[in-house]
C-alpha cells in the first residue's frame, strides 16, 4: 500500500504516461530504420495483459545503474524476423545465418539505444553507469532477478510495421522518490529517426 | 571514461560473451536430442521448447511460445495429460512417467505416434505463484507397433494351437472308438517295457484280465505260455535291444519277435497270434512297440 500511494503522491497517471511517451519517442526514433520498420506503429501494452507470456524467443538487455537509480531496456525479437532483416542489409546468407551475427547485431542497437537513454537521463540530472548488452532467451527474461527497489514503474510496447514485430520494455527501479520525479524533467523529444548506419 | 571503468566494462563484456557461448552450447545440446523436451505450464502454454517438439508440432522452433501443447493430443488424452500434471503438482512427486497418444501419424508405421512422457516440476516459480513443468517425450511408436504386432502374432499363433488340439481331440477320440470297437486286442509296450493306458476293450476281454494298466507286457503275454524259459529269455533281450533304438534295431530283432503261442487264460488253453509294430519318434528311434493280439484258437481247432 505505501508503495503505491508514494506513487500516487509522487507521479500521477498523466505524468507518468507523459515520462512514458518521452521514452517510447526516444526508441521509436531511434529503432526504425536499424529494424527497417516502415512507417511503423507502436502501442503501449499493459504488463498485466501479458503476465508471464514469453514474449519472443531472444532478447537483448542492456543495464543503466548508480547507486539509487537502476533502468532496464529489453528488446525481445525472433531470429526469424532478425535473419530476413539481416539479409536485407548485407545481402550476406552467411551473415544472415550466424546467430553470433545475429546477436552482435541486436546487442550493437541495444547499446546504442541504452546510450541514448542514459544521455537523456543525464540531461535531467540522473548519472548512471551502463552495462554491456548481452543476450538472453525470453524465457530467462521470467526468471531474472527482480529489482526490489521501492519506487519506479515499467512499460512494454510493441512496435511493428506490416512485415515485423518487436516488443521492448523498460523498467525503471528508485530508491528514492525523488529520482523518479524527476523524470518529469524528460521533455521533447523528437520523433524521428536518429540512427542512420547504412 | 576513466581507465578502470573501461578495465571493468571489458572484463564484463568478455565474461557476458563466454555466459553466452556456455549458454549457447547448452542449448545446441538439448535442441539436437531426439527426445522432445518442454517447460509448460498447466493449461499447456509453451514457455520453451527444443527442436524435437517443434518437429512434432510441425512448426518452427520460433512458433513454439505461440502454440499449446495440447495441439499435440486428442481432447482426452490431454485431459489425462493435464492429470497428470496436477498429480505431480499436488503429490510433490519427484516426477511420473506415462505413455500416451499423440494425435499425429507416424507415416512409417501408419499409426498414432506413441511418446513416453516425463514429466518433472520445474525448479522455478511464476511470479503469481503458477507451477511450470518440465516436459521429456521419447518416441516409443516402434516399439508400440512392434507390442501389436506380437500381440497379433500370439493371438493367431493361440487360435492355431486351439484348431490343432481341437483336430487332436477329434483324432484321439477316433482312435478311442476304435479301440473300443476292434475285435483285436490291441496295446503299445513302454520304454520301460509295460503297458500303456490306452488299449483296446477287447484286450481285457481276450485275457479275461481288467487290470492290465501298468503291467510289464511279457508277463501279460507269455505268463502261463508254451513257450520255454531261453525263448522267453531272448524276447526279452531283443525287447531291450529295440526301445529307444534306432529303427535297424527292431528290423534286425523282428524275427525273434513270438508270431504265435499257446496260453493258457482262465485255465483254458488258447491259441494267439502276435504282430509287433514299431512306433518310431522324430529321431526315426523306435519310441514304442504296438501289439496286436488275435485269437485264433477257434481257427485253429478246425484245422
Amino acid at each position: 500500500m505505501k508503495r503505491k500511494l508514494w506513487i500516487f503522491m509522487s507521479l500521477n497517471d498523466t505524468e507518468t504516461k507523459e515520462i512514458l511517451d518521452e521514452f517510447e519517442n526516444l526508441i521509436y526514433s531511434n529503432i526504425g530504420s536499424y529494424l527497417l520498420l516502415e512507417d511503423p506503429s507502436i502501442n503501449s501494452i499493459d504488463p498485466k495483459n501479458i503476465e508471464e507470456k514469453v514474449l519472443s524467443n531472444w532478447m537483448t538487455f542492456i543495464f543503466l545503474n548508480n547507486p539509487n537509480f537502476s533502468l532496464y531496456f529489453k528488446l525481445y525479437y525472433n531470429h526469424t524476423d532478425l535473419r530476413k532483416i539481416i539479409q536485407q542489409v548485407f545481402k550476406d546468407n552467411k551473415k544472415a545465418n550466424d546467430i553470433n551475427f545475429m546477436s552482435d547485431y541486436m546487442k550493437e542497437l541495444s547499446n546504442t539505444l541504452g546510450g541514448r537513454i542514459n544521455e537523456v537521463l543525464r540531461d535531467i540530472g540522473i548519472d548512471l553507469i551502463m552495462s554491456t548488452p548481452f543476450i538472453a532467451s525470453g524465457f530467462d527474461d521470467l526468471f531474472l532477478d527482480k529489482d526490489k527497489k521501492e519506487f519506479g514503474f515499467k512499460n512494454i510496447w510493441k512496435i511493428k510495421d506490416n512485415k515485423y514485430s518487436f516488443f521492448f520494455s523498460i523498467e525503471l527501479k528508485s530508491s528514492e522518490p525523488e529520482d523518479i520525479n524527476k523524470l518529469k524533467l524528460m521533455k521533447g523529444y523528437e520523433r524521428k529517426d536518429e540512427i542512420d548506419l547504412f | 571514461m576513466a581507465i578502470n571503468d573501461f578495465v571493468v566494462k571489458n572484463m564484463t563484456s568478455k565474461i557476458i560473451k563466454m555466459l553466452e557461448v556456455s549458454k549457447g552450447n547448452i542449448e545446441n545440446i538439448i535442441n539436437s536430442l531426439p527426445n522432445a523436451i518442454a517447460i509448460i505450464k498447466n493449461d499447456g502454454t509453451i514457455f520453451s521448447g527444443n527442436n524435437k517438439l517443434a518437429e512434432i508440432l510441425e512448426i518452427d522452433q520460433e512458433s513454439l511460445i505461440s502454440d499449446n501443447f495440447s495441439n499435440l493430443f486428442e481432447k482426452d488424452n490431454w485431459a489425462f495429460f493435464q492429470s497428470c500434471l496436477k498429480e505431480v503438482e499436488v503429490n510433490k512427486k519427484n516426477h511420473k512417467e506415462f505413455s500416451l497418444q499423440l494425435n499425429k501419424i507416424n507415416k512409417k508405421f501408419n499409426m498414432p505416434s506413441t511418446y513416453l512422457w516425463d514429466v518433472f516440476l520445474y525448479e522455478k516459480i511464476l511470479d503469481s505463484g503458477n507451477k511450470l513443468f518440465l516436459i521429456i517425450g521419447k518416441d516409443i511408436s516402434e516399439i508400440t507397433h512392434h507390442q501389436k504386432e506380437l500381440k497379433n502374432m500370439n493371438s493367431k499363433l493361440e487360435e492355431m494351437v486351439e484348431l490343432r488340439t481341437e483336430k487332436l481331440r477329434e483324432k484321439t477320440k477316433d482312435i478311442a472308438n476304435m479301440l473300443q470297437s476292434m475285435k483285436q486286442g490291441i496295446f503299445t509296450i513302454l520304454p520301460d517295457k509295460t503297458i500303456h493306458k490306452e488299449y483296446s476293450s477287447h484286450l481285457e476281454e481276450l485275457f479275461k484280465d481288467h487290470n492290465i494298466v501298468g503291467k510289464n507286457a511279457l508277463d501279460f503275454l507269455f505268463k502261463e505260455s508254451s513257450l520255454g524259459g531261453d525263448k522267453l529269455n531272448q524276447m526279452e533281450a531283443s525287447l531291450s535291444n529295440i526301445l529307444e533304438q534306432d529303427i535297424i534295431n527292431f528290423q534286425i530283432n523282428e524275427d525273434i519277435f513270438i508270431k504265435e503261442y499257446q496260453k493258457k487264460i482262465n485255465n483254458k488253453k488258447r491259441f494267439l497270434e502276435l504282430d509287433w509294430n514299431p512306433i518310431l519318434d522324430e529321431e526315426n528311434c523306435v519310441e514304442k512297440v504296438l501289439v496286436n493280439v488275435k485269437d485264433v484258437t477257434d481257427f485253429k481247432e478246425l484245422q
